[in-house]
């Protein structure tokens, strides 16, 4: 069992009369996994429980043969890249990570250096020196990411990384998630989009209403969610350039327009986001903002549920 | 019981190879970087230095408007109205919001989420806020000082004999019993003399009353600036841990300081331990120490017994923060 990365058994969590985690038993060995799931399915409480932030409340979260809550040496294994956007916003993007790296107990010389390499790697060397609170959300990703990875850990906690990413953003994390695969390391990244997850690994974790529904490769719950069109939202100041722009586009099956925001519907998600950076790029239309409603994903969780 | 295997590693990876070294103590003082650094930049310290002016602006008050309200304004005010209810107010604006704003907006978990014991973080956290605190609050005992140098000192008179029809003393002067408050000025009063109820004909007392310009004294300052620092520790310690303890600190702050410490608390036993253990700690230290306070050391509490309640609130309330810490999830329900 010291073996494996993750080793939950029967693992529950509950917040008061709500039952967010229930009975998961999973065994992961390692890799990179994507732990796929509609919001409020559960995801967050499993990487809570994964980082040891809270201790289930009933079961075993165990991570390198040890529980997760209250192991502290835990930590110089780990990475853990949170959901939410908070920082310390009255300190740079490079003081952020320095002083985190403090924190853990580097020395200021150590911690400058690996600050700056964590900086580099994410691409927010340009923009660090500024003071957070100027931080669009793409850069607000990038940083979390770098704070993440200033220790070098083995394996690294990303809770949607990619949830109202810019597409530079989602191709940059996408490559970074790989790299790091490739390298050895762990990664456990959440999203409730499955293309998105599908393009760095094709392990997943599928989760929902707080139970493991499946654990395995994707290729079978890639056909499920090609029965259901995939919607896309995207933010920007000109949406019926952006529409116009798309309209013509052979992978986009209906569009509709609303004040700063387009929603997009396609049978093929990933090549519509393969395909979505360089058209922006080429038409020069800004866009702040793609999302991914989660209610093609809903269906087939109510597809799995009731099958 | 599902299983997920992924990739094996491709190569020997940098962190397998060597394990890097980092020390707890550095994670600590980095944690009070943070609460220092949160404390100087938002608007807590504008607060407290406004509130801790009100000290300072009634002093001016009392010593250029109203001079014969007290007879030493500065220590009196400083004793009734700083030491026992604004330092109160200065600790809670500062220190309930040192951990309870990282709480609240969860940066706690970027905290905890590294090898530092939680315990360290706490009394980094901790020393980073009470550090600043201290110093902002002892601005205004400082801006003080001046003005007490212009208090109106205590009542000094002498008394002597006079010739009436030629005026030369018959005696020596003498000081005349007893102190009273004092306007200021000098000025000479002659009273008939007065021998077993009859006047003795020719001569007459002449009270000369002279208030000297009695400077707040060196002593004076290093109490205030002493029982400051250790009432904002001892204030301030109780309402960072209300903040480790509890969700929602603010009102549990508040309640503690008004309704407790104001009105419940000027009769009761925690009065006793932090207020009047900070005033008696500080007296005792001190030789000799300010004429204002001298009846009060008949009832302060002794050298050992006042260090050792003032060292026992910190210590007790961060050990207990710090246990619970440990213990205690500070995130919120999930949202995916």
């Amino acid at each position: 069992m010291s073996g494996q990365m993750l080793h939950f058994e029967k693992a529950t969590r509950w917040y008061g009369q709500v039952v967010a985690l229930r009975d998961v038993t999973l065994d992961v060995a390692g890799g990179v996994i994507g732990l796929l799931g509609p919001n409020g399915a559960g995801k967050t409480t499993f990487m809570r429980l994964l980082t040891g932030a809270m201790p289930p409340s009933q079961g075993i979260a165990w991570v390198y043969g040890a529980p997760a809550f209250g192991n502290r040496d835990l930590y110089h294994r780990l990475g853990y890249c949170p959901d939410h956007d908070n920082f310390y916003e009255f300190m740079t993007g490079r003081e952020f990570v320095e002083i985190l790296l403090s924190v853990h107990g580097f020395d200021r010389v150590e911690a400058r250096r690996r600050a700056a390499a964590a900086l580099d790697r994410v691409r927010a060397g340009e923009f660090s020196d500024r003071k957070i609170y100027t931080y669009s959300k793409g850069m607000r990703q990038r940083l979390k990411l770098a704070q993440a990875l200033g220790h070098d850990p083995e394996l690294l906690v990303l809770d949607e990384p990619l949830n109202g990413a810019d597409p530079l953003i989602r191709r940059d994390v996408i490559e970074l998630v790989r790299e790091l695969g490739r390298e050895g390391r762990s990664v456990v990244i959440s999203s409730h989009v499955l293309h998105e997850v599908e393009a760095m690994t094709p392990n997943i974790v599928l989760i929902h209403k707080g139970r493991v529904k499946a654990a395995g490769n994707v290729h079978e719950i890639r056909k499920m969610i090609d029965w259901h069109p995939h919607s896309i939202v995207m933010k920007t100041p000109r949406p019926r350039d952006l529409a116009a722009l798309l309209a013509r586009e052979p992978e986009v099956s209906e569009l509709s327009i609303a004040e700063g925001a387009i929603t997009v519907r396609t049978p093929k998600p990933e090549e519509f986001y393969a395909r979505i950076p360089s058209l922006l790029i080429d038409a020069e239309i800004p866009v702040e903002e793609i999302e991914s409603p989660d209610d093609n994903l809903d269906a087939v969780f109510k597809y799995l549920s009731e099958g | 019981m599902a299983q997920v295997t992924g990739n094996p590693p491709a190569v020997q990876p940098a962190w397998s190879r060597s394990a890097p070294s980092v020390s707890p103590l550095v994670g600590m003082f980095a944690a009070a970087r943070i609460s220092a650094r949160q404390f100087l930049v938002g608007p807590r310290k504008w607060v407290i230095l406004l509130a801790g002016a009100a000290f300072p602006a009634l002093l001016s008050l009392f010593v250029f408007v109203q001079k014969e309200a007290m007879i030493h304004p500065f220590l009196q005010l400083f004793d009734q109205l700083y030491l026992q209810g604004i330092i109160l107010f200065l600790a809670l604006i500062g220190a309930t919001p040192a951990f309870s704003s990282d709480v609240e907006d969860a940066t706690i978990i970027y905290l905890f989420a590294r090898p530092t014991p939680r315990p360290l973080i706490v009394i980094g956290k901790w020393a980073g806020v009470m550090l600043p605190l201290v110093i902002l609050s002892l601005i205004p005992v400082l801006v003080a000082w001046p003005l007490g140098l212009r208090q109106v000192g205590t009542y000094k008179a002498r008394a002597w004999v006079k010739d009436r029809s030629s005026g030369e003393p018959t005696s020596e002067k003498r000081p005349v019993a007893g102190e009273q408050p004092h306007g200021g000025g000098t000025s000479v009063e002659k009273r008939p003399v007065n021998s077993g109820g009859n006047s003795a004909g020719g001569h007459y007392v002449e009270v000369e009353e002279r208030s000297q310009r009695h400077e707040t004294s060196g002593r004076d300052v290093a109490f205030a600036l002493g029982a400051t620092a250790l009432g904002i520790v001892e204030y301030g310690t109780i309402f960072f841990v209300l903040g480790v303890l509890f969700a929602r600190p603010y009102i549990l702050s508040i309640c503690y300081a008004v309704i407790f410490e104001v009105f419940i608390g000027r009769a009761s036993v925690n009065l006793w331990v932090v207020s009047k253990l900070i005033r008696g700690a500080t007296l005792r230290l001190m030789d000799p120490v300010p004429r204002f306070f001298e009846g009060s050391l008949e009832t302060a509490p002794s050298l050992l017994v006042g260090w050792l309640g003032l060292v026992c609130v910190p210590v007790v309330f961060l050990a207990a923060a710090s246990l619970v810490a440990m213990k205690k999830s500070y995130v919120s329900k999930g949202t995916g």
